[in-house]
């Protein structure tokens, strides 16, 4: 995965604001404005832009100064709408007994950030617990949120799978999650763990659970390792629980262990700090080298490093099984890859 | 009379920028100084105290404060995002 570019210094320097001391001002113009603009929109990077344009470590012109306002404008609206929606599926959730955690953006926005503003989101993501996985499917659906996908054959999503994008009677989207990866760390995973701790968000006047930080950090190396194609944001995220939150990064390390994902933090961590340019030592950093990460988990993970096939990423998951559950694995994801391909 | 927000409101603000809204998942745009009086409501307040502290920040005509702010805080008041405390 270290073979992935990096992004211009001043998206960088953007990526990082708030985080260490900027020792002088960059210009953000020409190509790098243009991908600016982009990250603003599609990597919701428009936060950390304005703040640092605002604070005067980045510099740019003025079209390219409201173009970003104005993308960041239209975000925080969408965020608060989708505030909205956490807390009417929370409130779903918890009336069926389906216990479940905030995950991702909205969580670490309000836990994590120093203004939820600087981390805009545009999805809804909830961690369910194994036990009730059907079971929220089952309210949620009875209450009008669709799968945007069928269920994959051989009870794949459950057995093996990642989970399930819903989309509301609002035409949002949540991403209900049973595991955090398909593929060789999500099926090694035991995603009951992150059940036994707790934090909670007030949203609306309405409590609603989320994971803990140290586990809001095993997701945030998840996402960034295996998300396909990972960009500034999701390696932000990293620092911020690193940096800011000051995470209790050993027990993120002692729970990677245990579901055998400790290359997952740990590449996590090393690129977070190639990817945003930092310099800063950290003994979570240190761990994180210190780490032998195999070959056969390297190779692993550079299925996930591009948006390659479902077949490729699914494949992994025999590394992590017990030979005697392969072929049944085998059959089903074949199963699976051929709905896929539909 | 005091003012605060809502219990069930969600909010962001930016520099210059409030948006505010509803369970329901309906919004509301509140121009600047929308953004100041909003920071004010964080806690119960007074009327007169919230047109005092924003006359002192913006240096501005006290009679035209008070005007645009009782106008702002009972179009809120319609709309559900903030509460009269008698």
């Amino acid at each position: 995965m270290s073979s992935g570019s990096t992004e211009a210094a001043p998206l960088q320097l953007a990526a990082r604001h708030g985080l260490v001391a900027e020792p002088r001002t960059l210009t953000l113009e020409g190509d790098d404005a243009r991908r600016a603009l982009q990250l603003a929109r599609s990597d919701r990077l428009s936060g950390l832009l304005a703040q640092a344009i605002d604070a005067g470590t980045l510099e740019t012109d003025a079209d390219t100064h409201r173009a970003i306002i104005r993308t960041w404008h239209e975000q925080l609206r969408a965020g608060v709408v989708l505030e909205a929606l956490i807390v009417r599926a929370s409130q779903l959730l918890t009336a069926s007994g389906v216990d479940h955690r905030l995950t991702k953006g909205a969580a670490v926005a309000h836990l994590d950030y120093d203004y939820p503003s600087w981390r805009p989101f545009g999805d809804v993501d909830l961690v369910v617990h194994p036990d009730h996985w059907n079971r929220a499917l089952a309210v949620l659906t009875e209450s009008g949120y669709r799968r945007q996908a069928a269920p994959l054959p051989g009870n794949y999503d459950e057995r093996y799978g990642k989970g399930a994008t819903l989309t509301s009677p609002e035409r949002l989207e949540l991403d209900l999650h049973r595991r955090f990866a398909i593929g060789r760390f999500g099926v090694t995973s035991q995603v009951a763990n992150v059940f036994e701790h707790t934090d909670v968000v007030e949203l609306g006047g309405v409590k609603v659970p989320v994971l803990a930080a140290p586990d809001r950090l095993l997701h945030a190396c998840y996402h960034a390792v295996l998300g396909g194609r990972p960009r500034l944001r999701a390696f932000r995220d990293i620092a911020q629980l690193l940096l800011v939150t000051e995470t209790e990064w050993e027990s993120t390390f002692e729970r990677a262990g245990s579901w055998r994902a400790d290359a997952v933090a740990a590449t996590g961590i090393v690129e977070t700090w190639r990817r945003l340019g930092l310099a800063t030592e950290h003994p979570a950093l240190a761990h994180a080298r210190s780490i032998d990460v195999s070959r056969r988990d390297s190779w692993a993970i550079r299925q996930f490093a591009e948006p390659t096939s479902f077949r490729r990423q699914a494949l992994t998951t025999i590394m992590g099984l017990p030979p005697g559950r392969i072929p049944d694995y085998l059959a089903t994801m074949t199963k699976a890859v051929r709905r896929h391909q539909r | 009379m005091k003012w605060r927000r809502s219990p069930d409101v969600f909010w962001r603000v930016a520099p210059g920028f409030l948006v505010l809204g509803n369970l329901h998942g309906n919004t509301l745009d509140v121009t600047a100084p929308g953004d100041a009086v909003w920071a004010l409501l964080g806690e119960a307040i007074e009327e007169d105290a919230l047109v005092d502290q924003l006359v002192a920040t913006f240096s501005a005509d006290p009679t035209q404060v008070r005007t645009d702010v009782v106008k702002l805080l009972q179009d809120l008041s319609k709309a559900g995002y903030v509460q009269r405390i008698n």
